[in-house]
């Protein structure tokens, strides 16, 4: 563990070395621009430029120091820190499983970070045949039995908005951080932690972390001690060989399938005639932005139906609030549906039918249904 | 449904076994359907049970009516048993038409009421959904008839169950799963920024119906 008493210096280095970079940052787009307004964090710094995380130090940070189950708001930025970046900096191919307990799911998963170039191959090894294909910002679909690819913008992932608004410094009121005994997980030795939430409003996690990056490998979500759900690697190779080729290869297959482009449009629930009484929200939740998106949207749908889609969270888990009009063709079956750790909520009120979906207990989503209110 | 006789007699040589405790699995399952099927069978079940009963004692000799009688007394019983959590079918077109607050407080008596944890056991549990393309049009196409692969869709084997003990079909199941799809994506879509988020992770438990034609 002598690589864990640098800790706190490796884990502020790069970030005080970005921070000269923040105002060279793009400015996030659409609703997020609000968030990262508010960001005066340095970590801010830390989330937007892993490039030049990498260009001070090809060394991953060491682990932040712990007196083995301890827990403060400094531990925890610094896991958070460490684990976002080796999200962004590592190169790795590995099979990722997600089991809900009811059934288990598995894809190919590839990551490359090649300079400023962040690429990114998913195949599914399950059901429909589909390969997610990520270049920076742009993430496109293939499905090659119905020869059809599906193009839509995807938020960076380096936005990582709890970091971002700083809000980060807030999750600590809301979950423990407990680090436990390191565990051999997908053949490396792996840090283990404990987010315990401190109220009814949130489920439990419990994260490994590959001991030597700071790689995510596996995530529990917990409610009582009981497991909803669990994703992670089986196996997983880090420190690859960048692989661009593969990921470009498989962009060429796509060549001459029919193209589907999904936009969203960033917009906020106010201006769309909504408010959300903050008296009945659940405690830590904030708003990270509100979406107008198509849902089922065909090739040849020009009536597509468009929702808003309000998106909040808590700094580690996300809720979002669908709002549509009712429509009885479509909007079946009003109540809860549980598929893992996922709670879905549906419900009709008056003209409009609600969808609330999140990794949280379902009286959450109930709290933000009873929230939303027309703006007078 | 009444059995040709070599059937029937074949069902009661079950029947006999299982009373004696001497079924195998497979018989066990016959000895159930033909139960379920066959009045006659209902009828020779109850006499070997009478039979075993007052070698036992006199005051056990009952009516053979006394097992439907017993079944549809419990079935009664199940169905008003309250169900804490649970997809119910849409709302009356009058209920809906309450007032928005006491739309909600009223559903938050009813349906919030006791430990989450306890309601999770009433939950209607869906399995993978993890099939089908990126888009659908209409409401209700089959899975398998569309071409996805027999292995792919599983709905959950777990039952729904709606208010009043209420049993949803598969088929009503599958719809509200149908109906959930494209909003599980784009919710895992947009979490995909979260902190502890894999790529691949948003492929979990989704299911997007089938690609456009």
């Amino acid at each position: 563990m002598g690589a864990a008493l640098s800790t706190s210096l490796r884990v502020a280095a790069p970030a005080r070395a970005l921070r000269a970079h923040v105002p060279r940052v793009p400015r996030a787009r659409g609703a997020w621009a609000r968030v990262s307004r508010l960001s005066g964090a340095l970590v801010c710094a830390a989330a937007l430029g892993a490039g030049a995380v990498r260009a001070q130090s090809q060394k991953p940070p060491a682990p932040p120091q712990s007196t083995g189950s301890g827990e403060s708001a400094g531990d925890l930025h610094g896991w958070l820190v460490r684990i976002h970046d080796a999200a962004e900096r590592s190169n790795y191919v590995g099979t990722f499983v997600n089991s809900t307990g009811t059934s288990v799911v598995s894809s190919r998963v590839g990551h490359y970070s090649e300079g400023k170039t962040t690429l990114e191959r998913v195949d599914a090894l399950d059901g429909e045949p589909r390969s997610m294909l990520r270049i920076n910002d742009e993430e496109r679909t293939l499905w090659p039995r119905y020869r059809v690819a599906v193009i839509e913008p995807v938020d960076p992932r380096a936005s990582f908005p709890a970091l971002v608004s700083g809000s980060e410094k807030h999750i600590p009121e809301f979950y423990e951080l407990h680090v436990q005994p390191s565990e051999r997980i997908a053949g490396h030795d792996a840090d283990r932690l404990l987010l315990k939430a401190r109220d009814d409003s949130r489920f439990d996690r419990v994260i490994w972390a590959d001991h030597a990056t700071g790689l995510l490998l596996r995530v529990d979500v917990q409610a009582a001690g009981r497991t909803l759900e669990s994703s992670g690697f089986s196996d997983v190779n880090i420190g690859v060989k960048p692989d661009g080729a593969a990921v470009y290869a498989e962009l060429h297959r796509g060549d001459g399938y029919h193209v589907v482009r999904r936009e969203v449009q960033h917009t906020q629930l106010e201006a769309e005639g909504w408010t959300m009484q903050a008296a009945l929200l659940p405690a830590g939740f904030q708003t990270l932005g509100c979406v107008r998106r198509a849902l089922n949207q065909g090739a040849d749908d020009a009536g597509q139906l468009r929702v808003l889609q309000s998106i909040w969270s808590d700094g580690i888990t996300h809720v979002s609030l669908f709002i549509e009009t009712f429509q009885p063709q479509r909007h079946l079956s009003e109540g809860l549906t549980v598929i893992g750790a996922t709670h879905s909520l549906t419900r009709r009120v008056n003209d409009m039918w609600l969808t609330a979906v999140g990794d949280v207990p379902p009286a959450v989503l109930d709290q933000f249904m009873r929230a939303l209110q027309r703006k007078n | 449904m009444s059995l040709p006789d070599s059937d029937r007699s074949s069902s009661r040589r079950i029947l006999s076994a299982l009373a004696d405790g001497d079924a195998t699995d497979s018989e066990v399952a016959r000895a159930f359907q033909s139960w379920r099927d066959d009045p006659d069978a209902r009828a020779s079940w109850h006499a070997y049970q009478l039979i075993g009963d007052v070698l036992r004692s006199d005051d056990l000799a009952s009516e053979p009516a006394a097992d439907a009688a017993f079944l549809v007394a419990l079935r009664a019983r199940l169905a008003t048993e309250p169900v804490v959590l649970a997809p119910q079918p849409r709302m009356q077109e009058e209920a809906v038409a309450q007032p928005v607050a006491a739309n909600a407080s009223a559903r938050t008596r009813t349906r919030w009421q006791g430990p989450i944890a306890m309601a999770a056991g009433f939950l209607a549990v869906i399995g993978v959904l993890n099939v089908a393309g990126p888009f659908r049009h209409g409401g209700n196409a089959s899975l398998a008839s569309n071409g996805a692969p027999a292995s792919g869709p599983v709905l959950a084997s777990t039952s729904s169950v709606g208010d009043g003990g209420v049993v949803l079909t598969s088929a009503q199941t599958k719809a509200a799963a149908d109906q959930l799809a494209p909003y599980l994506a784009a919710h895992r879509q947009s979490a995909m920024s979260g902190p502890f988020q894999m790529p691949g992770s948003d492929l979990r438990n989704v299911s997007l119906v089938q690609p456009a034609k």
